[in-house]
Parts: C-alpha cells; sequence; structure tokens
C-alpha cells in the first residue's frame, strides 16, 4: 500500500517553533511519509528543535527525533537565504500540503501556490481570550483543556499523561486534516486549509468531561483508582483491573475461590475499593502472564502493565511486525505505523539527509 | 467543502473508538449508515435510563453520532444478515469495532463482503489486531493504556502506574483522529489500484506508537525502568508540576530554562526554583494574583481546568464543542477547515431513523417489502419490543 506515492508533502521547521508545536508537526509528517508521500522536511540553520529532546540513545540521538523523522528527506539549511531559497524551489515542485506552524511567514505564498497549509497553533482559531498571550507549552495545554484535572489521584496534584500526548494527537489530527485536504484536492482540485489548534484538541478527547458538567454536578474528574478500574500490584509489577459489572459472572469464574461481591450491588464508589481488598492478595501471589492467562480464559478484559522495554519482546507485537530496525544505533527499533492493509504492514523507508540538488533534480 | 461526498459507509462502530471514526468521515461529507437494531444497541444508547424512549435521548450516543443517519436490522435473525449483506455490499467503506471473529459469524467478515465487493475499505478498529496470538483477548480502552506502554510512563514518581479509565479512556479518543486518516488513505489506494482491501487499525498499536521514542530508547538501553514515571516531570523542565493555591485550585507551573529560574529566583526569593519555595509561594497565593505574578515573569502557570470550567471557556474550548441548531451540545472536530466551517448537518439518528428511506433509497425496497420487514420484526426499533 502507498497510497500517496505520488504526492510530495513539505513540513518545515522554523527556528523558534514552540516545542509542542514541533512534535506535532513531525508526529503528522512521519504519517504521511509512512503512506508513501514524499515528505521533505526543511530545517533552519539553528538545527530542528527535535533534536533536543529527550530520551537520548548513548550516541546523544534524541529518540524523539529519529522515531518522527523516519521515511522522510531531511534538507538542512546552511543559512536563512538557504532556507528561503529551498522553500521557492520547493513551491515549484507544487506540493500538495505543507505543514506549518502558526504564524509562518510564507502562508500567503502557499495560498498563491494552490498549496494546502496544514498549520498547527497552541489556541483556538480567532480566539479573543485574554489568556492567549500567556506562556504556555505542553504542561500548561494539558491543564487549560482539562487533561491534568482526569489523572491522578483525587487527594494529590493532578498528574500529566506521560511522553508528548497532547502533540502526538494534535499531530494524528493533523493527519487526518492534510489526508481530508487531499481527498478534496482528488475530488475538485480545491485547495483545503485546515488548522489544528492544540487546546482544542485537548478539550475534544476530554469530552466526557464536557458532557457530563452540561448533565450535571457528577462529572469525570480525577478519582483515582475510585475511577472504576484500579491498577494493583502482583507478584512481578502490575494489573489493571478491568471489566464491567456486566461481565461480574466472569470475574467470579475467574477468582473462583474468592468471596467477591457483586459490583452492581455497591455504590459505584465503593465498587473498586472492595474488589481490591479481595483480590489484592491473589494476585500479589501471582506473575502478569499468569493473570493474563486467567483472564483471557475467562474473556475478562484485565491488561498487565507493560514497560516499553517489554514491548520489544512481546509475542503479539513480534507476530505482527510491529516494531522496525533503524536509527543511529544498532539494535534500535521503532514502532511502525499502527495498522495493516491486506495483513501487510506499510513499506520501510529510512530517513535520509539531502540537499536541495537532490531534491529539485532527483537522480532516482 | 465535503471531501467525502459521494462515499458511503456502513457503520457497525461501538462507543467511541469505532462510531466516532464514521462520525468524523460523516462529518467531511460520506453517507454514514449506523447499522444497529432493537436486540443490540451502541452501548452509549444506555447512559440514560430514565425517560421514554431512553435509547434516543443519550448525551454520549449524540456526541459520537452526529451527521449520521441510522437503520434498525437485527442481526441475529437469518433475514436481517442478508439484508445488511445487501446493504454494504452498496456501500464504499464498512467500519466495525467488535471482537474478532463476530462478523465472520454473521455473514459479514471481510472474506464474504470482499467477494460480492472487491472495492470495499473493510476498516476494522481492533484491539490488538486481526492477527497474532492474542487478537481475541477482550479488552476496553484501559486495558490497552496498561498493555501499550503508557501507563508505565504515567503515575506519581514511585507510585503506582496509571490508566487513564472510562472517564477519559485516551487510547478510544485518539484512535478515531489516526484511523479517519488511514480510511481516506485506504480510499486512495482503491482509486489508484481498483482494489479493496482489509484495513487493520490495532488500538494497542496507536497506543504503543504513541510512546514510540521510549519503546527506541529502550532498544537502546537509553531508559531505566525505575524512572520511568517521575510524576509532571517531562525530563525537559527545570521544574514541573501542580502546586495548590491559597484559594484550593490546582495551578501547572513549568519553569522551563535557567532565565525562567532567575525570574522565579527574583520574584520568590531563593528557592523559588524549587520544589518547596514555589510550593509554599502558590500556597500563600490565590489563583488570580500567583497566575498574573508568574506570567509576568515569563513562567507558564495555567490553573487546572475541570469539565465545568471549560463549559464557560468558549475562548479555550473553540470548535471542539458546537451546539446545534436546537442548541444540543455535540461534540465538534478536532480541527478547522477552511471554506467547510464544522456544521451539524444532522442530530444523530434515533435508533433505525431513516430504516424506510434506506430501505428505498439504496436497496430498492417497495412498501410491501418493508412493512414485510417491520412485521417481522427484523427492522425492530424498539428494544423493549425487540426478541
Amino acid at each position: 500500500m502507498r497510497p500517496l506515492g505520488d504526492l510530495i508533502v513539505l513540513e518545515l521547521c522554523r527556528a523558534g517553533t514552540p516545542r509542542h508545536l514541533r512534535l506535532a508537526m513531525a508526529m503528522a509528517g512521519r504519517l504521511v511519509a509512512d503512506l508513501g508521500a514524499r515528505l521533505i522536511s526543511v530545517v533552519p540553520p539553528e538545527g530542528d528543535a527535535l533534536t533536543a529532546v529527550p530520551p537520548f540513545a548513548g550516541n546523544g540521538a534524541s529518540t524523539v527525533q529519529l522515531f518522527l523523522t523516519m521515511g522522510k528527506e531531511v534538507l538542512s539549511s546552511e543559512d536563512d537565504s538557504t532556507f528561503d531559497q529551498a522553500v521557492e524551489a520547493l513551491i515549484a515542485l507544487k506540493p500538495a500540503a505543507v505543514i506549518v506552524a502558526e504564524g509562518d511567514p510564507d502562508l500567503v505564498r502557499f495560498a498563491r501556490a494552490g498549496i494546502a497549509a496544514i498549520t498547527l497553533a497552541t489556541w483556538p482559531e480567532g480566539s479573543e481570550d485574554d489568556r492567549a498571550g500567556a506562556p504556555i507549552n505542553g504542561f500548561g495545554i494539558m491543564a487549560a483543556g482539562g487533561i491534568l484535572d482526569i489523572i491522578g489521584d483525587p487527594d494529590r496534584e493532578p498528574l500529566r499523561l506521560g511522553g508528548h500526548q497532547i502533540s502526538y494527537a494534535a499531530g494524528l489530527s493533523a493527519f487526518t486534516a492534510l489526508m481530508a485536504a487531499v481527498a478534496q484536492r482528488d475530488l475538485d482540485g480545491r485547495v483545503l486549509d485546515a488548522r489544528i489548534s492544540l487546546i482544542e484538541t485537548a478539550v475534544w478527547m476530554n469530552w466526557k468531561a464536557v458532557v457530563g458538567a452540561a448533565e450535571g454536578d457528577s462529572y469525570p474528574t480525577r478519582r483515582g483508582d475510585k475511577a472504576g478500574f484500579p491498577v494493583l500490584r502482583c507478584k512481578d509489577g502490575w494489573v489493571a483491573l478491568v471489566f464491567t459489572p456486566m461481565q461480574f459472572d466472569r470475574v467470579r469464574a475467574m477468582f473462583p475461590d474468592l468471596p467477591l461481591v457483586d459490583p452492581s450491588a455497591l455504590p459505584h464508589a465503593q465498587r473498586a475499593t472492595a474488589l481490591t481488598k479481595t483480590v489484592a492478595p491473589w494476585l500479589a501471589e501471582r506473575t502478569r502472564a499468569e493473570i493474563y492467562a486467567e483472564a483471557r480464559q475467562h474473556g475478562v478484559p484485565l491488561g498487565p502493565v507493560y514497560t516499553p522495554a517489554e514491548l520489544l519482546d512481546d509475542e503479539q507485537y513480534l507476530a505482527r511486525d510491529f516494531l522496525v530496525g533503524g536509527g543511529s544505533v544498532d539494535g534500535m527499533l521503532f514502532p511502525r505505523s499502527p495498522m495493516t492493509w491486506n495483513g501487510d504492514r506499510l513499506p520501510d523507508r529510512a530517513s535520509r539527509k539531502v540537499t536541495l540538488a537532490d531534491v529539485v533534480e532527483p537522480t532516482a | 467543502m465535503q471531501p467525502l461526498a459521494g462515499v458511503r459507509v456502513a457503520d457497525f462502530g461501538q462507543l467511541t473508538a469505532g462510531a466516532n471514526l464514521s462520525a468524523m468521515l460523516a462529518d467531511l461529507g460520506a453517507d454514514v449508515i449506523k447499522i444497529e437494531s432493537g436486540s443490540y444497541i451502541d452501548l452509549f444508547r444506555y447512559t440514560r435510563r430514565d425517560c421514554a424512549e431512553w435509547w434516543n435521548k443519550s448525551p454520549q450516543f449524540h456526541f459520537t453520532n452526529r451527521n449520521k443517519r441510522g437503520i434498525a436490522i437485527d442481526l441475529k435473525q437469518p433475514a436481517g444478515r442478508s439484508l445488511a449483506f445487501e446493504l454494504v455490499c452498496r456501500c464504499d467503506v464498512l467500519v466495525e469495532n467488535y471482537r474478532r471473529d463476530v462478523l465472520d459469524r454473521l455473514g459479514l467478515g471481510f472474506g464474504a463482503v470482499s467477494a460480492r465487493n472487491p472495492r470495499i475499505v473493510y476498516a476494522s478498529v481492533t484491539s490488538q489486531g486481526e492477527t497474532g496470538p492474542h487478537r481475541l483477548h477482550r479488552t476496553y480502552g484501559s486495558t490497552l493504556d496498561a498493555m501499550g506502554g503508557i501507563a508505565a510512563l504515567t503515575g506519581y514518581a514511585d507510585g503506582r502506574p496509571n490508566i487513564t479509565g472510562g472517564e477519559f479512556n485516551y487510547p478510544d479518543q485518539v484512535v478515531s483522529l489516526l484511523a479517519t486518516g488511514f480510511v481516506i488513505a485506504a480510499l486512495r489506494e482503491v482509486k489508484r489500484t481498483g482494489k479493496g482491501g482489509h484495513l487493520d487499525i490495532a488500538q494497542r498499536e496507536i497506543v504503543s506508537f504513541l510512546v514510540g521514542e521510549e519503546i527506541a530508547a529502550a532498544s537502546a538501553g537509553a531508559r531505566a525502568e525505575a524512572s520511568l514515571r517521575r510524576g509532571n516531570d517531562d525530563g525537559q523542565a527545570l521544574l514541573q508540576d501542580c502546586f495548590r493555591t491559597a484559594d484550593n485550585r490546582w495551578l501547572a507551573v513549568s519553569i522551563e530554562d535557567e532565565p525562567a529560574a532567575a525570574a522565579a529566583r527574583r520574584l520568590i526569593g531563593p528557592d523559588g526554583d524549587r520544589r518547596e519555595g514555589l510550593g509554599k509561594w502558590v500556597a500563600g497565593h490565590d489563583m488570580g494574583s500567583a497566575i498574573a505574578a508568574l506570567r509576568s515573569a515569563r513562567i507558564v502557570a495555567w490553573v487546572v481546568l475541570d469539565g465545568r470550567d471549560l463549559l464557560n471557556a468558549p475562548g479555550l474550548v473553540g470548535g471542539s464543542l458546537v451546539h446545534g441548531a436546537d442548541g444540543t451540545l455535540y461534540k465538534g472536530a478536532p480541527y478547522a477547515l477552511a471554506g467547510a466551517p464544522f456544521e451539524i448537518r444532522r442530530p444523530a439518528p434515533d435508533l433505525g431513523g431513516d430504516t424506510d428511506d434506506i430501505l428505498r433509497e439504496i436497496l430498492g425496497m417497495n412498501e410491501d417489502d418493508i412493512a414485510r420487514l417491520d412485521a417481522e420484526g427484523v427492522t425492530c426499533n424498539n428494544p423493549e419490543k425487540a426478541t
């Protein structure tokens, strides 16, 4: 499958682009490259901000940068004038779309050239909120978008999601917006620009809290383990004890010797506590593998907690060929795009550094 | 602009992961037909049971099924399965997120459908994938938080891993953001090759993809397992955490670099860039004064908002929430498309609300056929009367 093989898409990294926007741009570009587009990432003389984002491999390379640059052609600029020359030359190649951060100085040029601009922004378009000028980053966006309020224990400080989730989620959204622009172009040749705001993305994902608040006083907020699915210790780690009251018969079959109380007979807030007390000793004597095997047998949607390192040897991921080698360190593995088409993964493409001459007059 | 105008989608999507994917296709102009029955409804329809026709009143269902049409077909009856098959064979896309093998058993699996409709994009939002030894393990979003790697990275330092739980359910939110783009790509592949196919979008893989740099770091031996959970520290900011204000609000503060740290010391004192000093200072200020002072020093400072706060903050919400013509609140679009302001063209369908129209228009049935299907209960649209 190479559905975008006939398209060129640009990703313009500018000096000073906030890190939370740069991460989102790079995620969108990675997905477009995976689908076969010729993704040209133009890097300013100051370098790509991604190279400073941890974690770092032993040779000092950012694994974020390596992961998000897979499949891309990276065009570095010696100075501002070469960056501008590159943009000018690349526009002449008639790219289908360009991924930029808000305020990009070339937006008018892209519009004139009929190139769809996929713009990553912090704030909603036209927002007159008086907070819009305040300093902000991914953490602040999680606070303003209500995500922090959802995660953690009720009597402790709110928690961030691990990784770069707000940026990455906005990157997924930008990818889909770019695909919509491609579909519009195919349909009638019209140019469809898109703007993706990280704060809107956060609120959009957190819709259950908003709809709950619109309905009444009992809306989702930070309840920790009392939210329903406790994460409990076992012999070699942790398991998330996930099930609905409708699946209680299966849970009872999984723990036949334990005096479980039917959760539907308890107030919602007491269910997880009652269950935890009963099953904790049983779990503590068993490994994740043993518990997961029991859960699979009985159809209980329990999940062992796996670390990223453990995913490297995950039976399911190995069977599905989900990880692929690459990067600048021997043995390093990266996730492939999370999909298959008729059972096949998307073709792997390595990142490569290119010059303007390579791009404008490709030899291969 | 409606880039997916002319695309017809058979929607077997449930809850958020499947139903919101097809809702996003509908937002882009596709004709999305939600297929349920009186005997099997989208589980979001159960969230409100305190009124007549409760199955048509769920806010959660409305949020995730706007802009679709709805047909009731009982897949438990042979005549219903046959009807659904005929409908699916007249569609460009099928969206489903059932447990693996369910649609196969109903005669609606990829093999059967593609044999009759070789150009179909058969989009399966799967738990762990269509293949592999764990393909049949039953999961919810929270299961995938745990198994995909993100729970291990989320939590207080030295505390337990955290899942996002049913009230947020991060894995279900991100899947539609990504899968919608994959479906559009697959439609383009069909145009390019003339051949449809099975698009398998594994939710657990999406979760792992979103911590891809951590998997890469682990493979390079660059991340100690002991340092996976670090509270609100992201490894970049010099100090980043939430602190409680004098008026009992949580304030998210991030001191990103040395100039910000120096500003914090000038504002607060010698320990202004340390957790204890900053926490004590915030505790002595109300939210408004703390934010004003910190921001004037160019320090990131944001109050942690909750669902109610967001309802009253249109400047933050933007287009992520919209009101329909009748004032009903809907989830909006996760992006603003120029020239195509997001619109609720139609509210979420009542259960089987468009059955007769769809049978006439797409399957060419006459009134007698339609009446017979109704009399036999094949198109029953009442969960309280379904067999």
